[in-house]
């Protein structure tokens, strides 16, 4: 015998704490995909990037790690460029200056423009772009700030001993970089069990996940210059990692939601998502972004100067995508103003509510009949769909019309229907990494010494440059990770393969 | 076949001894609602859920892996929801009156492979039953430092001689999974630890000792001396 089904979400809006409705996947019409009202573009991307990244938000660029490679990726032409690194590059707040973590050895520091100049990557174009490579911050997770506005003075923070930043000048001189550190590394919250650091752009602020508190809540610190930290603000909830936006009053970051009113037990790939959430230091307010349902995601979201935010979306075909919303999208839309809890006050709200119920009817199969969830979900309707539902559906729409007293008309419903302004790219194609590219891009980071060993391969054999062959190549088909190589980083079988047999081509030569 | 039982309930109110908790106070029918969980018999420890306005959401593990308590409270009224394997049971208590409004569904199974919450119990159970303790460990492909944080992981469960159990990212796609060459690590579909907040982060990691599993998870990546550090102060 088989029981239930409601099967919808309670998707918690900010406008006036009403409640908005998703769609549940289980039904199979083309009418019952939503569309974010709060999204502006969509970058789709074909390789399977990590899903932490980073912006330069004056170049709408977004620094990512796909498939073992560091990239930026421009989010308006689809150019994508190699960096050096094996995983979490982040630019300096203006972009002058790429940060790259060692794993427990260095964090490097490299001149973003002489990288920009590099058009296929070779060891010794990283080595000449690196600024910095300081020895005496090993951790990872690292986020920078600009100390001074005009980014002369930095400070990154990384995950060591729980968090621990460092400051640093940078200096631009007839085009020629500098970076020098400025001070010693600090340790900040020092007597905390701090996690997931994240530094505010001003530098004066962190958030972090406090692991001595019950629970372990995501709290804002203010932070002193000689490390010590107070806590400013306990969202109460254990968020992912946080991003402040330019002027410090808001926050964003990645949350699970509960599908409270699942009535399947239980497929956590479909059963459970992540949510992006705006904040408001000034007011405690918060927002909801995206509205997933069971088989897609959203993570790592990060603020553009504009205010506009830029996360990782996992759609459920399992794509992945650069998506950049405009989180106050909805805030000046007409149709919401004085909109109140449990009903509609004007004829526009009361037609796009009848178009959201119907919608619900339809895709969720339930009697929640929430004016302002509807009118919600109606306004997350792509204007195609919104049309098909509005003439496939009409007639249905007229009668609960006319039970609201509504004479309804078809092209007025039309003309609400919301406009979809959502720009879908896709990545150019690019030429394949040659080995020698790919040996540079792996290995360059970490081996200074790499144009050296380069050199090496064309001089006369010798039994010492057998044992290096030997040793790296047992190094990059290891698994233990105090060995293998790259160091904290990855490769595929193809990238394997490339690597063992440009290796072997060292012998004997 | 679709079964909807409602059924509108009144309770009475019991007295409410000793329940209390700063994040519900001032709830709506905050009597009524206390005396439905107290008539339940079970300590609560309620973690937030992201706020609105107006509404807070709250939920908390039971004594049973896999059984969790919801909470809604909205200006006017509180939705408790005792969510088992088999039913949901959604209890609304609206201001004035504070009758509760009761609606059950009987849930549909799902066929499960990978980490889920019967074998987490079966992990505790075991772990009660020879007093041993251990990890679970959630990794990403699509997060390197939880590739190497599952490797160190492992060795350092082997030098400790604690229990490892691996589990990963349930979304993660096919080839980099084969690619980071995680032996023994199964698909994570345990919703008990969903609802503890276990996958906001890769890697994220989570405790047991004699059965008992730690109520919230440790997020993000810790190096291996640093994680030796974590794992003797715990277990």
């Amino acid at each position: 015998m088989k029981f239930t089904i409601l099967s919808f979400l309670f998707l918690f809006n900010t406008y006036a704490g009403f409640e908005r409705v998703a769609a549940v996947p289980e039904i199979d019409d083309p009418i019952c995909e939503l569309e974010n009202p709060y999204l502006i573009s969509k970058r789709e991307i074909e390789d399977t990037p990590n899903y932490f990244f980073r912006t330069n938000p004056d170049r709408n660029e977004v620094y990512y790690n796909g498939e073992g490679t560091n990239y930026v990726l421009n989010l308006d032409t689809g150019e994508r460029q190699s960096l050096p690194g094996q995983y979490d590059p982040v630019p300096s707040e203006d972009g002058r200056v790429l940060t790259t973590p060692v794993l427990q050895r260095d964090l490097k520091f490299y001149d973003m423009e002489r990288l920009r100049s590099i058009d296929s990557p070779s060891a010794e174009d990283y080595k000449s772009a690196l600024l910095l490579d300081d020895d005496e911050m090993i951790g990872v997770y690292q986020s920078t700030a600009n100390l001074e506005p005009d980014g002369s003075l930095i400070r990154v923070i990384t995950d060591e001993k729980g968090s621990t930043f460092r400051d640093y000048r940078v200096s631009t001189r007839f085009g020629r970089t500098s970076v020098r550190a400025d001070g010693p590394p600090t340790r900040v919250c020092e007597n905390r069990d701090i996690k997931l650091p994240m530094i505010s752009k001003d530098g004066r602020l962190m958030a972090a996940r406090d692991m001595n508190d019950t629970p372990p809540t995501t709290k804002i610190f203010s932070l002193s210059n000689d490390g010590s930290c107070e806590v400013v603000q306990d969202l109460g909830v254990q968020a992912g990692k946080v991003d402040f936006n330019y002027d410090g009053t808001k926050l964003v970051f990645h949350q699970a939601v509960d599908q409270v009113e699942d009535t399947d037990y239980f497929k956590t790939s479909e059963s459970t998502v992540q949510d992006i959430f705006v904040y408001d230091l000034t007011d405690g307010s918060t927002r909801k972004i995206t509205n997933n349902y069971a088989g897609a995601t959203s993570y790592f979201p990060v603020w553009n100067r504009d205010d506009t935010i830029v996360y990782i979306d996992r759609d459920t075909d399992g794509g992945f995508a650069f998506s950049t919303a405009n989180p106050f999208a909805l805030s000046s839309n007409p149709v919401l103003e004085n909109l109140e809890i449990g009903q509609c006050t004007t004829r526009e709200q009361n037609i796009l509510s009848i178009l959201g119920e119907q919608w619900i009817d339809i895709c969720l199969q339930t009697d929640h009949q929430d004016r302002q969830n509807s009118i919600l979900t109606a306004l997350s309707l792509n204007r195609s769909i919104c049309t098909q539902l509005v003439n496939q559906h009409y007639s249905q729409l007229e009668s609960m019309a006319s039970s609201r007293n509504i004479i309804l008309d078809r092209e007025e419903l039309l003309s609400l229907c919301p406009e979809t302004d959502v720009i879908e790219v896709d990545r150019e194609d690019e030429a394949e990494t040659t080995p020698e590219q790919l040996f540079s891009v792996k290995c360059a980071t970490c081996h200074a010494g790499l144009a050296a060993l380069n050199e090496a391969r064309t001089q006369s054999a010798s039994s010492r440059n057998e044992l290096w062959v030997d040793e790296a190549i047992a190094r990059i088909n290891s698994s233990d990770p105090t060995y293998s190589m790259p160091m904290g980083g990855s490769l595929n079988t193809r990238e394997k393969g490339q690597l063992n047999q440009y290796l072997q081509s060292f012998r004997g030569q | 076949m679709k079964y909807f039982l409602k059924l509108v309930l009144i309770f009475g109110v019991l007295p409410n001894i000793g329940y209390s908790n700063t994040v519900l106070s001032n709830i709506p029918c905050q009597e009524q609602v206390f005396s439905l969980l107290l008539s339940w018999g079970h300590e609560y420890s309620w973690s937030q859920g992201v706020n609105f306005n107006q509404t807070k959401t709250l939920k908390s593990p039971t004594d049973k892996i896999g059984n969790w308590v919801y909470m809604t409270a909205a200006p006017s009224s509180t939705i408790i929801t005792k969510d088992t394997v088999e039913l949901r049971q959604t209890f609304e208590f609206e201001l004035p009156q504070c009758v509760a409004k009761v609606e059950s569904t009987l849930k549909q199974e799902v066929t499960n492979n990978g980490f889920t919450d019967e074998k987490l119990q079966t992990l505790l159970e075991e772990s009660k039953k020879k007093n041993t303790s251990g990890i679970i460990y959630l990794w990403s492909p699509h997060m390197t430092l939880s590739v190497t944080g599952a490797q160190e992981v492992k060795k350092l469960s082997k030098e400790l001689g604690i229990g490892l159990t691996l589990v990963h990212d349930s979304r993660a796609e096919l080839e980099p999974l084969r690619r980071a060459s995680i032996s023994q690590s199964q698909v994570m579909n345990s919703r008990d630890l969903s609802n503890r907040g276990f996958e906001t982060h890769f890697p994220s990691l989570i405790f047991y000792q004699n059965g008992e599993l730690e109520r919230y998870p440790r997020p993000g990546y810790d190096n291996y001396e640093r994680l030796k550090e974590v794992v003797s102060s715990k277990l």
